[in-house]
């Protein structure tokens, strides 16, 4: 047990007052945020009871980031809805287990990475997934210049070190905070923090690498040149 | 909020910046407003910070794609194994070939059961008539309800893709054109046997064989 772990006993709550202080929070704001909390606290201890609606709902507020962590992590092979399956069957077994509320989010967290981990060690193969996600994304969505989008960016985030695409998948995906990331990953904020300039300082430059190529292959009439990139890992002085 | 900003940074310029920005694009106000007094003198800083916003909303978009995949996740009806599995034909892994090489697995499975016990399938049918009795407007109600009850099943994977288009013939009445499509459907099935049809003779007759594909192996 860290340091870190034993103040996660409200950490449901400073996530909350976090989001309801920012500039403008009023009082009002507050309160809402902590009757949220508690109203957060009755449903994992009904969760905790066994009660299968409470756990459904832990799970399905929960679910969304679980699937980012996962896409970090996950190998080349396995589809990231078949290993979140696997956390959601060992959530539901395992939910009467959890006593402290404010740790669920860190537990789930862990059995994510476990999964993913497992499943690479199977299969002996690097991370991958979230490219090959990314490859089979077709877009649920008839826009399909937005699922061609999705689809490239999703294969840039592949190529930045899972401890970078983490944080920023579940903060620019999920819109959690540096706190709750932190709470989450059981890192130091300041650590989160760092990670995310990093990881966005990456994405910035494999986004203009990508761009002038495509630019050069527009000009130069040589789409070939949109190809190399895909070999191309992030490293040297970006990975700190 | 803004004890997070005047924060000391460690490390050169360009991570401050970097730390600067990150927190920008993320929503801390007073970042926002320190890129904006700094831009006046470094309009670069103003341009970098724009370029990081139009990540932050391909990231926001992507993450959506995400999102539909986690929400066909429920806890209560979520199956161990799922990776693990004995056999899985996946949309992009296995491939038509597994998949065909189950429908002759399913087939065989038929017409082993077939021949083994005609009298249950018969009685099933039966039994189907005077208990189940669906009733659908047309036959894509049907379809549709088949594609509702197999994705609560588990047993399809993903969304069918679009009909594929054969060929047309234009109706000798002027009505218009008769269209042949063929719709695809991935489909999850579990078997603890593969068959290949094998040819018998030369009338034709063919009798399930056994085999062991070579098929990804799962835990």
């Amino acid at each position: 047990m860290t340091e870190r772990n034993s103040t996660n006993h409200h950490a449901s709550l400073r996530f909350s007052e976090e989001s309801a202080r920012g500039k403008h929070a009023s009082e009002d704001d507050v309160r809402l945020a902590e009757v949220a909390d508690l109203a957060e606290a009755r449903l994992h201890a009904r969760a905790a009871q066994g009660e299968v609606e409470a756990i459904e709902s832990v799970w399905r507020r929960n679910r969304r980031w679980i699937a980012a962590v996962l896409a970090a992590h996950a190998p080349r092979g396995v589809e990231i809805e078949d290993l979140l399956q696997e956390v959601a069957a060992t959530f539901l077994a395992k939910a009467r287990e959890i006593r402290d509320a404010a740790s669920v989010r860190g537990w789930l967290r862990v059995v994510a990475v476990n999964e993913a981990r497992m499943a690479a060690r199977d299969r002996g193969i690097e991370r991958k997934s979230l490219a090959r996600f990314a490859a089979s994304w077709r877009g649920e969505s008839a826009d399909r210049h937005a699922a061609a989008e999705a689809r490239e960016t999703l294969e840039l985030l592949a190529r930045l070190p899972a401890q970078y695409a983490e944080p920023l998948l579940l903060q620019a995906g999920q819109g959690l905070s540096q706190r709750e990331i932190a709470e989450i990953l059981d890192v130091p904020e300041t650590t989160i923090e760092t990670r995310l300039a990093r990881a966005r300082r990456m994405l910035r430059q494999l986004v203009a690498e990508d761009e002038l190529r495509r630019e050069e292959a527009r000009t130069t009439g040589n789409h070939d040149v949109t190809k190399q990139r895909t070999g191309t890992e992030v490293h040297g002085s970006m990975m700190r | 909020m803004s004890n997070r900003s005047t924060m000391t940074i460690t490390g050169n310029a360009g991570d401050a910046d970097d730390v600067l920005l990150s927190r920008a694009v993320a929503g801390d106000r007073a970042a926002i407003e320190e890129v904006r007094t700094r831009g006046v003198a470094e309009p670069a800083l103003l341009e970098e910070f724009a370029l990081w916003q139009a990540d932050e909303l391909r990231l926001a978009r992507a993450a959506r794609s995400l999102d539909v995949v986690a929400d066909r996740v429920d806890a209560t009806r979520s199956k161990s194994g799922a990776y693990g599995r004995p056999f899985v034909a996946s949309r992009a892994g296995l491939g038509w070939a597994v998949a065909a090489v189950l429908a002759v697995a399913l087939v065989a499975r038929d017409w082993s059961g077939a021949r083994n016990g005609a009298a249950d399938v018969n009685s099933n049918v039966a039994g189907l008539g005077s208990a189940f009795s669906p009733s659908f407007a047309s036959s894509d109600d049907a379809f549709n309800a088949y594609l509702a009850k197999a994705r609560e099943e588990g047993a399809l994977v993903g969304d069918p893709q679009p009909p594929v288009f054969l060929g047309s013939r234009e109706l000798g009445d002027g009505s218009g054109f008769e269209v042949v499509v063929v719709r695809q459907i991935y489909e999850i099935r579990r078997t603890s046997e593969m068959y290949r049809m094998q040819p018998v003779d030369e009338t034709g007759r063919v009798r399930p064989v056994v085999i062991r594909p070579r098929t990804e192996t799962v835990r």
